[in-house]
């Protein structure tokens, strides 16, 4: 990929991360410089344009997964009494915990906006597993009676016999080679989620401790 | 041996190049890089940052078919500037009170 290539495709990728227009602007008006005018070594330096892509998001606030926050230190305001030299204070877990436990406080504040949409969507699901349950029995109980009722009948009238034996042995097809891939789908799915949100959850309650 | 820089210390060598001309973000690390190793990606935040609190603003000049953003420093950035160079001053005689002329056991007082 040449310089101007490269630009294009972090441009793209800053675009396609959710980075606003006039943001990326700003940063392709600072790094653009580097890229079309920088020795083969400071170009190097970049890295990919994933990598710089995410130094530049990171800074702007927005995470591409990892943790923790770039927070922008305030500067200098003129008669402030401050030991503005003074070794640097690493508050930035300081203000993660902050960030932490605000989240916390705003999950909780708000409770009875989300827990009627969160119950909603639990009985939903819950609905559809129960269907998909209800679908399985259904078609294996009713195909493996069909079955052995067209084989007893096979005694009797063959072509019902095989007809009954036939339509069973589909049931039970159909059910194997769709609602069950299909129950455990959904049930990897119900997993996800659950992970997703204990996992979310625990990052919350671990920086509010850390 | 490397003496690692704060935030402020960074925003000062900046407003110091751009007060004393106009410049442009690869220019601007490449003098900075004369005096201490720094990456683009340190500069940067701290562009944004004096961008941010009105210490910087930037234009466009329009350079071999392309923009280039230059950052030009403002009255309040002259103003900071001021200040950090006063702090630096104090800082640096702090220091160095104990880093050229020694500890206590100098002159048998603490």
């Amino acid at each position: 990929m040449d310089r101007s290539e490269y630009i294009i495709a972090l441009r793209s990728y800053l675009g396609s991360k959710g980075m606003q227009p006039s943001d990326i602007e700003e940063a392709i008006g600072f790094y653009g410089d580097i890229i079309m005018e920088g020795s083969d070594e400071d170009f190097q330096r970049l890295g990919s344009v994933e990598k710089l892509g995410n130094e530049i998001l990171a800074q702007s606030g927005i995470f591409v997964g990892g943790e923790g926050s770039y927070q922008m230190e305030s500067a200098f305001v003129p008669g402030q009494e401050s030991s503005t030299f003074a070794p640097p204070v690493d508050d930035a877990a300081a203000q993660a915990k902050r960030n932490s436990l605000l989240m916390i406080i705003l999950i909780i504040v708000t409770f009875p906006i989300w827990i009627g949409f969160v119950m909603g969507i639990l009985g939903t699901m819950f609905g559809i597993c129960a269907a998909l349950i209800a679908l399985i029995a259904l078609f294996t109980i009713g195909g493996g009676a069909l079955a052995v009722e067209g084989i007893i009948q096979m005694f009797h009238i063959i072509p019902v016999g095989l007809t009954l034996c036939g339509a069973g042995l589909v049931m039970i097809g159909v059910c194997g080679l769709t609602f069950i891939p299909l129950f455990r789908l959904f049930i990897r799915f119900i997993v996800w989620v659950c992970k997703t949100v204990f996992g979310q959850l625990r990052r919350l309650t671990s920086g509010v401790s850390a | 041996m490397a003496f690692p820089l704060s935030a402020a210390l960074l925003d000062s060598l900046v407003l110091s190049v751009v007060e004393s001309a106009d410049t442009y973000g690869y220019e601007l690390t490449r003098y900075i890089r004369e005096c201490t190793e720094v990456s683009e990606s340190t500069l940067y935040p701290v562009l944004r940052r004096l961008m941010k609190n009105g210490l910087l603003e930037c234009y466009d000049r329009e350079y071999m078919g392309r923009n280039r953003r230059y950052y030009h420093i403002t009255s309040s950035g002259k103003a900071a500037l001021g200040g950090y160079r006063r702090d630096w001053e104090e800082h640096k005689r702090s220091i160095d009170k104990i880093l050229t002329e020694g500890g206590p056991g100098q002159n048998g007082q603490i």
